[in-house]
């Protein structure tokens, strides 16, 4: 570097030594997705305004397009006696935002080799919008897959139209339940949401059946391909809970129904569907993900819970879905070691460890029968580390934060839990 | 890997990994806090992937995702390097009091430089990180500030020379 002055370089050099952390891809795109939970300083850039900008233009051709397309499949569905469904131009739908398609992305990015749904996240497109009594609004996605399936994902907004994720599923294209799938998911401490999708070539409807034994029919948007799927959102109170759903034909007889679990779902994200403890879907972020030495793909959520507290997890698919938590009360405030949990999977052991409070804690160390057998740096207040194989007994092991002098500022002992 | 209107994610996270730790550089460099440069940085790059329709190919994606983490780790100085500087403090204190110069002498070393170069101006800082950290030429330099190369190339004289009189103990308190 032959224009600094070597007195000046030299001293550069010790300011900043070489970080031994590597960098972390996924870290970021979950940041790009989220932009409703980013520092505030970059929520929107620039661009992004001017991207709608661009957009509108293509949308107005678009909406044009589709009008001539939608007038062409009244008529045409008016002479095959099937005046009630009205077909959408799916492409025509408003696209999705940005951090939407890289939620769909994650589908594929986050699942474990082979399993996952190969969704065409660029193609994913608003279906549905729906205002519900807790105040939020509702929006469904859904982006078609490589076999003809389709994913969905749920977004909420508040009244700022802050977006917060919602459940992403990619079960609703399954044929199972002749053709009507749907899934309820809690948006409040008093209201639940049931979304589902209708699938088969001659339903027209859906007629939903409530707990306090009401039918009613919400409407159902229907798209065409590559999705060729209705949806409909059912905003429903606690005290009339969705029990089933009827997908009807024209002629109001039934072509099958999909019974729905009780107590309902509290949501799931990915391909995952294992949500601990008291979470309020809505707040769900996914933390950090690893790999395992044994190729299996764990990632780690954190949410909010409804009595004020805070979750966080980790889940895997072993062939099934499998998580481990920890969720005590009242442990909003990063503490110096925060929580820690541990989950053991067939061939791997995992800490999840947090919120760290990183002002304190530099380095996590995991220690076993008097010696280190694991360190990390927590990544934005969380760690995720695995463990070697441990043997013998005591099986427990001992977390240990170090400060940025090497000196152990926290301690915790934890007892490693059975075999799942 | 999908193609859109300006950068590709693939080409972001190409640029990423080949100069995260050069990035962490800077964003140290410019925060005095390892691990808030490296959210300095993944935020800086997680903007430039919300934004990556804006891209307009006018030079390397490395030099628009440089701009990028160098306005991240700005943002994020304004905002919080007191609350930072104030916090390290209290946690010095309640850790049992280790006062700066404990550490060895990389340490002190380390909090000499970061002390002068606090003293430096905002422009000098970023021009000589930039230079150094990232090794870029000047005019990629000025392209990513947005002034004229002779301006890179006359702060950069002026930021060591100042630099190197802080160093020396011969600085000025202007």
């Amino acid at each position: 570097m032959h224009d600094l002055d070597p007195i000046v370089e030299s001293a550069l050099e010790v300011l900043t030594p070489p970080s031994a952390r590597d960098p972390d891809w996924y870290d970021v795109l979950t940041r790009a997705r989220e932009n409703g939970h980013a520092p505030a300083a970059l929520v929107l850039p620039v661009s992004a305004r001017g991207e709608r900008k661009r957009n509108s233009s293509r949308r107005v051709a678009l909406a044009l397009a589709a009008a001539l397309v939608l007038f062409g499949l009244l008529v045409a569905t008016s002479a095959f006696g099937l005046r009630d469904k009205l077909v959408h131009l799916f492409s025509a739908e408003q696209p999705a935002p940005s951090r939407v398609i890289l939620n769909f992305e994650l589908l594929d990015r986050g699942a474990p080799s082979g399993l996952g749904p190969g969704v065409v996240a660029d193609d994913a497109r608003r279906v549905l919008t729906r205002s519900l009594s807790s105040g939020l609004t509702a929006v469904l996605y859904a982006a078609p897959t490589a076999n003809d399936g389709f994913c969905v994902q749920l977004e909420f907004r508040d009244r700022r139209s802050t977006a917060r994720e919602g459940p992403t599923d990619c079960s609703l294209a399954s044929n199972r339940s002749e053709g009507v799938r749907a899934e309820v998911v809690s948006t409040g401490s008093d209201s639940f949401l049931l979304y589902g999708s209708l699938r088969a070539p001659e339903a027209t409807g859906v007629e939903i059946g409530l707990a306090d034994g009401r039918v009613v029919t919400p409407p159902v948007t229907f798209v065409g391909p590559p999705v060729n799927a209705g949806f409909f959102l059912l905003d429903a109170p606690k005290t009339s809970l969705p029990t089933e759903v009827r997908a009807l034909r024209a002629d109001g007889t039934e072509i099958g129904t999909a019974r729905l679990a009780k107590p309902p779902s509290t949501g799931f994200v990915g391909w995952c569907r294992t949500t601990p403890c008291n979470a309020d879907p809505t707040t769900i972020r996914r933390l950090t993900s690893l790999r395992t030495s044994n190729g299996v793909l764990v990632t780690a959520f954190i949410a909010e819970t409804r009595d004020g507290a805070r979750c966080i997890w980790a889940s895997w698919t072993v062939p099934t879905a499998s998580s481990f938590s920890a969720c005590p009360a009242g442990t909003r405030a990063a503490l110096a070691l925060g929580l820690a949990a541990v989950g053991v999977q067939p061939d791997a052991a995992l800490v999840l460890l947090g919120p760290v409070d990183r002002t304190v804690v530099l380095r996590i160390e995991v220690e076993s029968q008097g010696r280190t057998i694991a360190a990390t740096t927590p990544t934005a207040g969380y760690a995720l580390v695995e463990l070697p194989a441990i043997t013998g007994r005591p099986r427990s092991i001992v977390v240990r934060g170090l400060s940025s002098s090497g000196k152990v500022v926290a301690s915790q002992l934890i007892e490693l839990p059975g075999r799942h | 890997m999908e193609k859109v209107a300006g950068a590709t994610l693939a080409q972001i996270e190409s640029a990423y990994r080949v100069h995260a730790q050069r990035f962490h550089r800077l964003a140290w460099s410019l925060l005095g806090d390892e691990q808030a440069a490296w959210d300095a940085v993944q935020e800086g790059v997680a903007r430039a992937v919300r934004a990556r329709d804006s891209y307009r190919q006018e030079g390397p994606v490395e030099a628009w995702l440089w701009r990028s983490v160098l306005n991240s780790s700005r943002s994020m100085y304004r905002r919080e390097a007191a609350r930072h500087r104030l916090e390290r403090e209290a946690v010095c204190d309640l850790a049992g009091g280790s006062p700066k110069g404990t550490h060895g002498d990389a340490s002190t070393d380390a909090d000499a430089v970061r002390a002068a170069v606090t003293r430096l101006s905002e422009r000098q800082q970023t021009v000589l990180f930039l230079r150094y950290y990232a090794d870029l030429e000047l005019i990629a330099i000025a392209e990513i500030i947005g002034v004229r190369r002779g301006t890179v190339s006359a702060t950069l004289v002026q930021a060591q020379a100042r630099l190197r009189s802080l160093l020396e103990g011969v600085g000025d308190d202007a």
